[in-house]
């Protein structure tokens, strides 16, 4: 009766590094994706010039 | 800035987005992760560790991008407390600025008390603390003390001390975070079996996450200092998003590796079985610790870690007064706080009033309240604080997209903002869990805050009419004109300048742009500089008065933090051709050349230089051009015709013989033809001597006025010996001109350093 504890055990440390792993990892993939889609942005408003959130949001919709 | 008067005022836009991602850098990794590293550990295991940073870095990268696209609509100086006004009115920006005040000033007090832990446990390690006659903690108490009242020193005595011991630190704190980043991830890899000290990987649970991660996020606060840049900044609308993203992304990056390391620093033995537990134990320590096991050698483990910790708080703690200095200063201009508040020290030019009760709440926090209690307090304003950003950017969002320009809009609106909303709102209440003073300490300042604004402030608030002030840049129109800028530097050689640039200007036919730059402390935001100006105005006044007549002239006066700096942005800003200004000629500092204003300048013009010393008003009947065939040559002795007196100046080209294989014939040949003087007038002169530079100035005492080229020799070489042009205009006597072509200084290590 004792040895599936132990398994129990293991498997629950297991799944802490492993939730902890997609977490981590997926946290610092998330952040990279942002910040290029955030420069990709940027750059884009600059070469077209500034204006209201509005009209750069429709822009955007139309393909911009 | 509006135009008053003959003389026009602008901002001057130097910082680039290098400038302002270091800058924010250098206030985000201060010593918020050295000493939450160890408590986190404690508190939430490796894993949690590592996480608490990672997940962080999320929540303040959702903030930093409604900051991002605040500051890209509004890019005013001011930050959350001018987006809170836009946003929300008076009342709400008066709490936001009372909380930034705050929350910047217990920062300072973390970092005052993190440098006084380490310095003292370093001490102790080398045994020099044993004839201390009271407990340690009254002596880190007392050293938290001095640092911060050094600080408050260096912040009072102005810009100039402020900006080079702030560049001065965080280069030093950036090396060694990132060093010791790099040196884990190298242990890690070469000795895998301490990848093992993750196990347990969430040892308490994985509640501890969302009070460690309240913790340690005053780690992350500072890219919001980049906002208040919005007037100092080249191209604000595209810079200043990038530099918040930027730097949010490279220390969310840096502090996962540096978490990372720490806890494979230790490695696990007899005498350590649970590495993070060990690390853990030792609090606020538990960084240094650490990685002090991580580098080779005890002494030097601990050396190393002091020194950064020194170089990572003393940055932050300099940056936080001034921030903390600014907010309160600001509060006061708009008198929302008495106007005591905004009261300029004439002799240093900075806001002593604001700085004085700054340094009152940093010194009384650092040297009363327990290290977690701080570290806490400090997170809990700001989570505060970019809680009300980021309702800040919904609301004006909504309200005002259609009127605001916006040069960034971030994407998935207004998912971030309401996530990073919700994260805030969830990390600052589990942080009763980790201090229960500073739940107490943070209400009772935001309730005082509003106490003071309904019962003081909202009835003597001034009514600015331009709440909503949009920068633009200003580009001077292209033109095929020549462009001469005259820079006039103070009232009293003000007249020297502008004789000597008459010759210049009508030898070229030139466009005249007159300036004058204004140095403010960093304490004082640029748009409240105009006090600084009166003299600078004078100047200008009197330079206009010979020039105006004469030539198409504008003028401006620039205010700027850095006076080389501004100079340079305007010279590229304005198209200019040739650049005149004067040099005082004193001995400089060993590191320069000319001066500390002058090199820079020299170097990074992009355009033709002229440096006049002690020329006044004077007929220049023979003119000394020193040539060896340097790129500045030709420009000297074009320049040397001008300032040759037009009815019976002579101009010398002179070389020393034996030293290069320079041919004055046929240079003079190539170049006699441009000049403003007959060629009859043009002569050269060769003579053998072994000392270039002695036999310059020997020559010289003949001469009315000098000419010589700016040396071109490269870095290394200057540094190791002075170059002849330097010795001689430090050395002669006579009126000096040195010149600089365009294009003419190789020295782009230099330039980039």
């Amino acid at each position: 009766m004792g040895v599936p504890s132990v398994d129990c055990e293991v498997k629950a440390m297991d799944m802490d590094l492993l939730v902890g792993c997609i977490v981590g990892f997926g946290a610092l993939s998330v952040i990279a994706a942002i910040v290029v889609w955030c420069r990709a942005r940027i750059e884009w408003v600059a070469r077209t010039g500034a204006r209201s959130a509005r009209e750069i949001l429709k822009d955007l919709r139309r393909g911009g | 800035m509006a135009d008053k008067g003959p003389v026009s005022s602008e901002l001057s836009r130097d910082l680039s987005l290098f400038h302002i991602t270091m800058m924010g850098l250098g206030m985000m990794i201060g010593a918020g992760v050295f000493i939450g590293i160890g408590i986190s550990l404690g508190e939430a295991g490796p894993g949690g560790l590592v996480l608490s940073f990672a997940l962080n870095g999320l929540i303040a990268l959702f903030t930093a991008m409604s900051f991002a696209e605040l500051s890209s609509a509004i890019p005013r100086a001011g930050g959350a407390y001018n987006f809170a006004r836009v946003g929300f009115g008076r009342g709400t920006s008066f709490v936001a600025g009372w909380m930034e005040w705050f929350a910047s000033s217990v920062a300072g007090s973390l970092y005052a008390v993190v440098f006084a832990t380490y310095t003292l446990h370093f001490l102790g390690e080398l045994g020099l603390l044993g004839w201390l006659p009271f407990p340690l903690v009254y002596a880190k108490r007392g050293v938290a003390f001095a640092v911060a009242c050094f600080f408050v020193y260096i912040n009072y005595r102005g810009a100039s001390e402020t900006g080079k011991v702030g560049a001065l630190f965080t280069i030093g704190q950036m090396v060694f975070v990132v060093g010791i980043a790099v040196v884990g991830i190298i242990v890690a890899v070469a000795e895998p079996s301490r990848l093992a000290n993750f196990q347990p990987f969430m040892p308490r649970g994985w509640t501890r996450l969302l009070v460690t991660m309240g913790f340690i996020y005053v780690a992350f606060e500072g890219f919001e200092v980049i906002a208040q840049a919005g007037d100092e900044t080249i191209d604000p609308k595209r810079n200043i998003p990038k530099a918040m993203i930027y730097s949010v992304f490279i220390v969310t990056m840096v502090y996962v590796a540096v978490s990372f390391a720490t806890v494979v620093a230790v490695k696990s033995g007899s005498d350590i079985t649970e590495p993070w537990r060990w690390i853990g134990s030792h609090g606020d320590r538990g960084f240094g610790m650490a990685v002090a096991k991580l580098l080779p050698g005890t002494f030097l483990g601990h050396l190393l870690v002091t020194l950064a910790v020194i170089f990572s708080s003393t940055s932050a703690l300099n940056a936080t007064i001034y921030s903390a200095t600014r907010a309160s200063y600001a509060l006061g201009r708009d008198r929302m706080l008495p106007a005591a508040f905004s009261a300029i020290s004439r002799k240093t030019k900075t806001p002593v009033v604001a700085l004085a009760f700054t340094s009152i709440i940093v010194v009384m926090v650092a040297v009363f309240l327990p290290t977690k209690d701080v570290a806490s307090s400090a997170s809990i304003m700001f989570l505060f604080l970019f809680f009300l950003v980021n309702l800040c950017a919904i609301k004006i969002r909504l309200n005002m997209g259609d009127e605001l320009e916006y040069g960034f809009v971030m994407p998935l609106f207004p998912l971030p903002p309401l996530l990073a909303v919700a994260a805030q709102l969830a990390l600052a209440v589990w942080l009763v869990h980790m201090s229960f003073i500073a739940w107490i300490l943070a209400p009772l300042w935001v309730f005082s805050g509003m106490a003071i604004y309904r019962f003081y402030s909202r009835s003597r608030t001034v009514a600015t009419a331009d709440e909503i002030h949009v920068l633009e840049e200003e580009r001077a129109p292209a033109g095929d004109e020549y462009r001469v800028m005259v820079a006039v530097a103070n009232p009293r050689n003000a007249l020297e300048l502008v004789l000597n640039a008459q010759k210049l200007c009508g030898a070229k036919q030139a466009r005249v742009e007159l300036l004058h730059m204004v140095p403010v402390p960093d304490q004082v935001p640029l748009r409240d500089a105009e006090r600084f100006m009166l003299e600078g105005k004078e100047a200008m006044v009197e330079a206009m008065l010979y020039l105006a007549p004469r030539f198409p002239l504008s003028s401006t006066l620039r205010y700027c933090r850095n006076v080389a700096r501004g100079i340079v942005s305007a010279v590229r800003e304005k198209r200019v051709n040739m650049l005149l200004m004067g040099w005082h000629g004193r001995p400089r500092a060993r590191a320069f050349r000319l001066g500390s204003t002058v090199d820079p300048i020299i170097e990074r013009s992009p355009c033709n230089v002229v440096v006049l010393k002690g020329c006044g008003n004077r007929k220049f009947r023979r003119v000394l051009v020193p040539v060896a065939g340097g790129p500045n040559g030709a420009f000297a002795l074009e320049v040397a015709s001008i300032l040759a007196d037009p009815e019976e100046g002579q101009v010398v080209a002179f070389t020393v013989a034996g030293h290069s294989k320079f041919d004055i014939g046929g240079f003079l040949a190539e170049h006699v033809g441009r000049l403003h003087l007959p060629p009859d007038r043009v002569q050269a002169k060769v003579v053998s001597a072994p000392q270039v530079a002695q036999a310059i100035l020997r020559e010289a005492e003949d001469y009315d006025l000098i000419v010589m080229g700016c040396t071109a020799e490269p870095l290394l070489r200057q540094l190791a010996r002075s170059s002849v042009p330097e010795t001689v205009a430090h050395r002669c006597t006579k009126p000096l001109a040195m010149v600089k072509a365009e294009g003419g200084i190789r020295s782009w290590v230099k330039r980039w350093v």
